[in-house]
Order: C-alpha cells, then structure tokens, then sequence
C-alpha cells in the first residue's frame, strides 16, 4: 500500500522533472513574446525523434545525442522564430493584438505541420530507443528505472544551467528585464528583437532536449505533441505564467497529479485529473502557485 | 470607380444587400452548380462548419477572448442530439434544444470560471476542457460509446425525427443554420452588447473605465456564441449519422473552427464565410483523395495554405483589402498611379 504510493510518487517526480524542462521553455517563450507557442508539443515529439533516429542510424545514445538534439533545436527554434513568428511584427498598421493573434494561429499551423509531416514521413507506428539503460534500482522495495532516473537528472542539471544562465548572464538578465517590462528595457538599451530571438531560440533547445532524454523510455508516435502540449499549458499557469521556476516545480506537481491519476482512478483518465487540478489553480491561485513568493524569472 | 453610384453596386457594398445576394445565390447552387453528391456534401459541410465559426466570431473574433475549444458546444450538440436518438429513442428535435441548453450551461459554467482573469487563460482553459470531454466521452462507454463513436438508426425519411432521404434537404438545413448565424453576428455586431465587445477586445481597462460590466459582457457573448456551436453538431450528427470522441471534440475540430476564422478575417462579419469556403472544401478535397497519398499529406497541405495565408496576412484575407491604401500610401509618389484602380490596388496589396 504505501509502497504503491511511493512508487506512484517517484515515478510522477522524474517524469515530471521532463515536464518540467519542456515547460519553462514554454513559460520562456511566453514571457518574452506574449504569445503560447502551438507548436510547442510537436518540437519535443521532433526531440525525441532525433534521438531515436540519431540512435537507430548512427548507433549514436540518446545521452550523447542530446548534443546534435540540443544544437539542432537551438537553430530550429531561431529559423522559426525568424521567419514566422517575428512576420506579423513587420506588418504595416497592425495592432499587437492582431500580431500576437497572428503568431498564435502560425504556431498552431507549424504544429500541425510537424506533426502531419513527420506521420507522412515516418508512419504512425510508434518507434523508441531499445536497449540503452535498461537496468532497474531496487530501493527498499521502490522500483526506479535507470532510464528515468538518468533522464530525470539530466534535465534537473540542464535546467540548474538555465537558471543560472538567466541569473547571472547578460542575456539572461536582458531576458528577465524584457518579461518584467518590455518598454522599460527597451529604454535602457536591450534589443528587444534580439531577446525575442533569443529566448524563442532557447525555449525550443529546452524542449528538444527534454524530448531527446524521455526518448530513452518513452516511445513516440507522430502524434505525442498533443498530450505533451496540454501538459505544458497546465504546468505553466500552474507556475504562473512567464514563471520559469514555477514551471519546473509545476511540472513536478503535474507528473505526481498524473502518475496518482492513473493509478488510482484510471490510466486512459490521468489528463482529467490534470485538468481538474487546472481548474482549481485558475480558480483559487491563477497567478501561480509560487507567486506568493517574488516570482524570479 | 464604374459603377460607384450604381444602385446594384451600392445595394451589394451594403451588408444587407450583399448577404441577401450571397444567400440567393448560395440557395440557387444545386440547380446550376452541385451535380454530384461529392459536391453537395462538400457544399453542406461547409455550411455546417462556417456556422459554428460565425458563432466563434462573437466571443472571439469581436469580443477578442480567443477559444481554442468551440468544439466543446458542437460536441456537446452533437452527443445530447445523437444519444437521445440513439440510446434513449427520444426525438432528435428535442436533442437539438438539449443540445443548446447544455451548451449554454457549459458555457457560461466555462466562463465564469476562466473570462475573469486575462484572455491567454480562456484560451488555454477552452483548449484544454475540449480535450477532457474528448478523454470523458471516450471513457464513460456505456453512456456515450466510447472510442468507438454512437451510429444513428437509420430511420430512411422520416422529417419528424430530422431524417431526410434526400440530403439536398440538409444542404437547405445547414444553409439556414449560417443564415442565422450570420443574422445573429450582423445583430451581435450592431447593438449595444457587440460595441461592448469590441471596446474589451480593444482595451479592457479603457472599456471598464467607460463602464462597461468586462465579466457580463464577455460572458453574454461566449453564451451566445456557443448556440451556433451547438446547432451546428446537431445538424452534423443527423446529416453524417455518425459520431465519435475524436470528432466531436478532438484538437483538429477545436483548432479549425478558430483557423477559420482566422483564415478568413477574425472579427469581421464575412470572415468565417470566407474562410469557411476555403478550408472546408481544401479539406474535403484532400481528404477523399486519400488513399493516393501518404497518411499525413492532407495536413500538411492544410496546415502549408494557413501558414502562407497568416504569413502574407495574419489579420485574414478579409484585411487584404484594407491594405491596398497602405501600399499606394507607402510607394513614392513617382511610383504611384494618380488613380489606381481597385483591382489593380488588390493585386498589389496581395503580392505584399
């Protein structure tokens, strides 16, 4: 009994730690530009992609590719945000309204593309990477897949140096002063065109990496964004929108309501349980659950 | 410039008339232009989708709180029409009504939850809700059906129970369905609830400055904007004769009847019709050739057309005629025609 819950516990906090990662690259985007990225679910299906077909091609790890994951995403994230989020900025007359409208409706369109794309290119049948840290711990009768643990750690240590780098760097400093108050950082000399390429650029690194590490034990199929994509909006508002700390310890919460979900209620139900806890938040904390706290980031 | 003071020219630039045309016309295409029943179902799929667009419009397109989950009320049309039907032998004019009341319920339940706080919640709250009633339907079985989806009985016709052996006779259903829609949207639009609306889009803090009651009147518009919804999964239901989880509240619903929108002009009265007639059949047509393509390749093509169009234009093709000014405005007067005419300025907008 309370081994279950336990099991059910831990397994909720390394997934979550994925969720996490993925999210506050959300958050990222959404605190600079104002605008949920769509698309944000298909760029950890195409993380995870890469890793599987970096592993079933070259025999490259998943650990070792997330180097040309992260890279790749990196450049991904910067062409997209160049060419098709940045596009309704340049329209002559436009309200910010219509442009962040008009950014939403791209990115749900370049999801749909990346999804559909990679199911005309690859087939529906879900692919995973096999035999790469297969073992298990056995911890006083608690179950822990290497697999998870590792990925879980990655993205704990991926998510530190994103901090950090938000802390302590210029840029990171830029980006933070631009999520606090666009005109004002604008007046003190940061470029906000450079922010906005910089962090979309950054927030799709975050997501292809998480994806490249929960390519180890979880299977994907073209269509993983969509779950991945409702994930990340209830992390975010529950870390509070712009939040990036708040999202990772959401994402955490968010893997343990789903892991209880499913073992507890039902596997096929553990969404609507992430829905509910959704709606409680809106209701009762819509500005986060650490906003208490000066909200960093 | 020919025909300015022309009265039909007037009479067509005037909303009223030119609806009153469109619909003539659009009522007179089986006698001239549907000839095989590939056509006409495209015709009438149309019809049905542009009209929960139209009602997408008024809470979205002029009240500016953006939904990603209008599926919910076509779902919820859908679903009370159909169990009704088929599960309890109720009269599917019944289920219709239902079908509506739960929508509105829903929708102001929805709303007072989410239209409180700033429109990137409601947006997210839509999507994500639309989702949980595609995971309930599909788990609660032996209510809805599960995965598998509710089939109609197949009734052969019967006008008291909306069967029809004739499917023209849904064609000329759905087309009064986006009649009304569109009547309802031109009224939304012109009275006091529709400027209220628009000043929220706009500027919430001004519009409550000026004492417009934001929370009333967003919830008004999302419970009239969920009729049209819910009306037209009836409409769908009894035409196809079949539903599922999928298709009554998956993402690809929930995200069309907002890019239809978006496509044609969100916010403008002839945006949903114009993007309606684009997409629905782009789909259709894409969707029967199927078998020739890979699984896959229909979205691709659709999600390619709604990029290029959002791209050269992300208010909706409705805009590209406001731009042709801007464009003579912005070339040098050396460059600029002393009086171009209006299609040559349309051109010229739509290349840019």
């Amino acid at each position: 009994m309370v081994t279950t819950l336990v099991q059910t516990l831990v397994s909720g906090i390394l997934v979550g730690g994925l969720y996490g990662l993925f999210s506050s690259g959300l958050t990222l985007i959404f605190g600079i530009t104002r605008v949920i990225n769509f698309a944000h679910g298909d760029f950890v299906t195409l993380g995870m992609f890469g890793a599987v077909l970096l592993f079933t091609w070259f025999g490259l790890s998943p650990l070792l590719g997330i180097v040309p994951v992260a890279i790749g995403s990196l450049l991904l994230g910067a062409i997209v945000h160049r060419v098709i989020v940045r596009r309704t900025l340049s329209i002559t007359g436009i309200s910010a309204v219509d442009a962040q409208h008009g950014q939403l409706v791209l990115t749900l369109a370049v999801s749909i593309l990346i999804s559909n794309g990679l199911l005309m290119l690859f087939g529906p049948a879900p692919r995973a990477v096999q035999d790469v840290l297969t073992g298990v711990y056995d911890v006083f009768g608690v179950f822990i897949a290497q697999a998870r643990l590792v990925s879980f750690l990655i993205a704990l240590v991926v998510f530190l140096i994103l901090y950090h780098a938000l802390q302590r760097t210029l840029y990171g400093k830029a980006i933070r002063a631009t999520v606090d108050d666009r005109d004002m950082a604008a007046m003190v000399g940061i470029d906000p065109d450079r922010v906005y390429a910089v962090s979309f650029s950054v927030g799709i690194m975050l997501t292809g990496v998480a994806g490249c590490v929960l390519a180890t034990y979880y299977p994907v199929t073209p269509t993983t964004g969509g779950s991945f994509l409702i994930i990340a909006f209830v992390t975010v508002v529950m870390g509070g929108l712009g939040n990036v700390v708040g999202a990772f310890v959401a994402g955490l919460l968010v893997g343990v309501i789903q892991q209880l979900t499913a073992i507890y209620v039902a596997v096929d139900l553990q969404d609507v349980g992430l829905f509910l806890a959704f709606v409680l938040v809106l209701v009762f904390r819509p500005q986060g659950i650490l906003a208490g706290r000066r909200a960093h980031a | 410039m020919i025909g300015r003071d022309h009265r039909i020219a007037r009479t067509a630039r005037s909303t009223g008339g030119l609806s009153v045309l469109v619909l003539v016309l659009v009522a007179s295409l089986p006698l001239w232009f549907i000839q095989t029943y590939f056509v006409l179902s495209v015709a009438t799929l149309t019809l049905i989708f542009m009209a929960a667009s139209l009602g997408w419009n008024v809470i979205s397109g002029f009240g500016g709180q953006i939904s990603f989950g209008h599926s919910i009320f076509f779902g919820l049309g859908a679903y009370s029409s159909a169990l009704l039907q088929a599960a309890y032998g109720g009269n599917a004019y019944v289920g219709l009504l239902f079908g509506v009341v739960l929508a509105v319920v829903v929708a102001l339940l929805l709303g007072a939850v989410t239209l409180r706080l700033r429109g990137i919640y409601f947006s997210l709250a839509t999507f994500a809700l639309t989702l949980v009633f595609a995971i309930l339907t599909g788990h609660y079985e032996q209510f809805t059906g599960g995965e598998v989806g509710l089939t109609l009985p197949l009734l052969g016709d019967d006008p008291g129970s909306f069967a029809f052996s004739d499917k023209l006779v849904f064609y000329y259903i759905a087309l009064v369905l986006a009649a009304l829609a569109f009547a309802g949207g031109w009224l939304v639009q012109r009275s006091r609830l529709g400027l209220q609306l628009r000043a929220v889009a706009v500027d919430q803090e001004a519009a409550q400055a000026c004492g417009v009651l934001a929370f009333r009147v967003k919830l008004a518009g999302l419970a009239i904007s969920a009729v049209p919804g819910a009306l037209a999964g009836s409409v769908y239901v009894q035409y196809i004769g079949f539903i599922d989880p999928d298709s009554a509240f998956g993402a690809a619903l929930a995200t069309q009847i907002a890019v239809i929108a978006f496509v044609g002009g969100a916010g403008r009265l002839w945006g949903p019709v114009i993007g309606a007639v684009l997409l629905v059949p782009l789909q259709q047509l894409l969707n029967s050739q199927l078998s020739a393509y890979p699984a896959g390749f229909n979205l691709v093509v659709y999600a390619l057309v709604v990029l290029v169009i959002l791209w050269v234009e992300p208010r909706g093709l409705m805009s590209l005629r406001r731009r042709a000014p801007q464009v003579r405005l912005t070339a040098p007067p050396s460059a600029a025609a002393p009086q171009p005419t209006g299609a040559a300025a349309t051109r010229e907008g739509s290349a840019g």
